[in-house]
């Protein structure tokens, strides 16, 4: 890039952009396949291996969801799944949903492919820890993995971890190797993930191309950079407990492990605190919550605005949402801990500040709707995705204000409550956003369109069927059918239409699941054969459409960076031609444009 | 946007605001006066702060 490559670029004549001196980045073009494709340092492609590798390791949680799914309505179908099996898939398969998935899929693979498009940028600023990030992950996730593999299987102690139980020789995978592997490889995550967080981090913060002022960036953009610096200031909290409990499994040190008899024989350990680990690690997993969330705040923000064709509304209101859910995120903690039997006044304080942080969320809300409002709304597959998302969110974020007052939550505690609250807000919703994204970004991927007849099936079979799973799980917490049990017979607590009704949730369970299936076939089959898509088929302003190819090469945007006169959601501007105004139009293109009110 | 501009005066920004449009037209891109290796830096070594400060806290 030459610092006069800019000297042309002027809105009229008293009006001038000056000459912008750009550093020339020096990018590694890949020269063969193995540079192309599996060492490779585009940003773009290491977002795509980071999402197969998060959805391939999904694929398998999903599987355990099933096995756990039939264990507890039809037992006769899987003979082979004992207690130790089932609490292993448990802990399976929240742990990889969660981490493995969500968070490597929002931050490492949205956040590579769409960070350096939307600001402007021709990759991260640091390519090749880029690259290293993505494998130091797939480490984490072959090392996760082959704990299924070990003398005792994985460890079965509960996504959560908790000590002294998880560590100790009762239970599943406890004494073995299963939850030391569990431990390596979330320390393992969490450097890989530093690796891929700086990059995102700066590249947002330094990196973008003229005229790009951070108000002016994407949502999109705003909710993965939030996200990041949460990650980075979270997860050390997460690799010290990791690191402290391998200690104390491996060495016999005692930084969470009390002085206990275990199977008749007094332990060695003494004086530790297993409460510091329940603080440590919900000091990292409350904000792993807005982790995931706040990417999907910011991507629903933007498909919703394409969709309705209309500037978002309160575009700064939504900036001041995310940064503020991010900051009160590391204040809310202990909420996940009102029955640890915590000081009462610390309760109330977390009670109080869970609240607070509804506040917010709840403006988000309101602003995505009143997008809506009067918006020349198309229901395209992406939409109705969106819409979903607002709609399953503010279900989940509801059973939240429930279960974040502490008299609320004491009796709802370990209860299919908890389980369908979690999976609403933090499993179903941001799941739904990232189906709207690939639906709506497929075509800038592949230069194709996702298959829409498919893509509308597979939206009201996941849609309606995760309502299906998760609704009566409500009711069966209510009646206090307790989580984590093995079998469901009959009893004064687990009634015969409590029975019937997990039974009518695992065969909703299953259909969500095969569905699947299908959107993944879409996927392979669309990449190849799908309808082919023309540039910015959705008629988006944000600058990841305006690359010099579609799909974008290495370097993004050609010879020349774009230039940035306006912000993201310049839709249905009066006296525009077109009903939206790329970013990178400058004025005296459309002279007849008028000022937005927003 | 200065590059001196706080916190607070960067989230009051108008960026649809034709005034405000002007300014930003001749924004360069980076926010903070550091190079990209060096903000990189000293962002791994407040996450680093960070992580011994738990270790620290357990501690003492």
């Amino acid at each position: 890039m030459t610092a006069d490559s800019y000297e042309d670029v002027a809105v009229g004549k008293n009006d001038p952009i000056p000459a912008l001196e750009v550093q020339p980045q020096d990018l590694y073009h890949a020269k063969s396949f193995w540079t192309r494709w599996i060492f490779c340092q585009d940003a773009k492609v290491i977002g795509i291996q980071y999402a197969i590798t998060a959805v391939s390791i999904g694929l398998v949680a999903m599987v355990l969801s099933w096995m756990m799914r039939l264990q507890l309505s039809f037992p006769e179908l899987v003979p082979f799944l004992g207690p130790a099996d089932y609490y292993q898939f448990v802990t399976m398969h929240g742990m990889i949903m969660v981490i493995y998935l969500l968070t490597a899929l929002f931050l490492g693979g949205f956040g590579n492919y769409l960070i350096p498009l939307m600001v402007g940028a021709r990759d991260m600023v640091f390519p090749y820890v880029n690259m290293v990030s993505f494998w130091v992950y797939l480490l984490a996730v072959l090392v996760l993995v082959s704990s299924f593999f070990v003398p005792g299987g994985p460890t079965g102690a509960g996504w959560t971890l908790y000590p002294p139980q998880a560590i100790t020789s009762g239970t599943p995978g406890g004494d073995g190797l299963g939850i030391v592997l569990m431990l390596i490889s979330l320390s393992i995550f969490v450097v890989g993930f530093t690796m891929g967080g700086l990059n995102y981090v700066i590249t947002i913060l330094q990196a973008r191309t003229r005229g790009m002022t951070l108000m002016r960036m994407p949502l999109t953009v705003w909710g993965i950079f939030t996200a990041t610096v949460l990650a980075l200031f979270a997860f050390p909290a997460l690799i010290v407990s990791c690191i402290m409990m391998t200690l104390d499994s491996l060495l016999g040190t005692s930084f969470f492990m009390p002085a206990i008899v275990e199977f008749g024989v007094q332990s060695e350990h003494s004086g530790g605190s297993p409460i510091l680990f329940q603080h440590l690690f919900w000091f990292f997993g409350h904000p792993e919550v807005y982790i995931v969330a706040l990417p999907a705040f910011g991507i629903v923000s933007d498909l919703i605005s394409v969709h309705a064709r209309k500037n978002i509304f309160g575009y700064r209101m939504m900036v001041w949402a995310i940064v503020i859910i991010g900051a009160l995120s590391f204040i809310v903690w202990a909420h996940h801990m009102y029955v640890s039997g915590m000081n009462p006044w610390f309760g109330f304080f977390f009670a109080t500040t869970t609240l607070i942080i509804a506040v917010p969320t709840a403006l988000k809300v309101y602003n995505w709707v009143i997008t809506l409002w009067r918006g020349n709304i198309r229901l395209t597959t992406p939409m109705l995705f969106a819409l979903a998302f607002i709609v399953t969110f503010v279900n989940g974020g509801i059973t939240g204000l429930f279960l974040g007052n502490v008299i609320v939550d004491v009796p709802l505690s370990d209860t299919y409550f908890v389980v369908a609250h979690f999976h609403m807000v933090m499993g179903i919703a941001p799941v739904l956003v990232v189906f709207g994204a690939i639906y709506h970004w497929f075509p800038l991927i592949t230069g194709r369109y996702l298959h829409e007849g498919m893509g509308k099936f597979h939206f009201w079979v996941t849609f309606l069927g995760s309502y299906l799973i998760y609704f009566p799980m409500h009711y069966l917490g209510f009646v206090g059918v307790p989580r984590r049990y093995y079998e469901m017979y009959e009893s004064p607590y687990i009634t015969a239409s409590t029975i019937s009704l997990n039974q009518f949730i695992t065969i909703a369970a299953l259909a969500v699941g095969f569905t699947q299936l299908l959107f993944l076939y879409n996927i392979i089959t669309s990449a190849k054969l799908g309808k082919k898509a023309e540039r910015n088929p959705w008629g988006a302003c944000s600058l990841e459409w305006q690359t010099a190819d579609v799909p974008a090469t290495h370097g993004n945007f050609g010879k020349e960076l774009p230039v940035v006169y306006r912000w993201a959601y310049d839709f249905s501007v009066p006296g525009a031609k077109e009903d939206f105004i790329p970013q990178n139009v400058p004025p005296s293109e459309v002279p007849d444009a008028e000022v937005e009110k927003t | 946007m200065s590059k001196k501009e706080g916190i607070f005066q960067l989230l009051a920004q108008k960026p649809w605001d034709p005034a405000q449009a002007k300014i930003d037209d001749m924004h360069e891109g980076g926010t903070i006066n550091l190079s990209k290796g060096k903000l990189g830096l000293q962002v791994y070594y407040v996450c680093q702060y960070n992580f011994l400060l738990f270790i620290y806290c357990y501690l003492f």
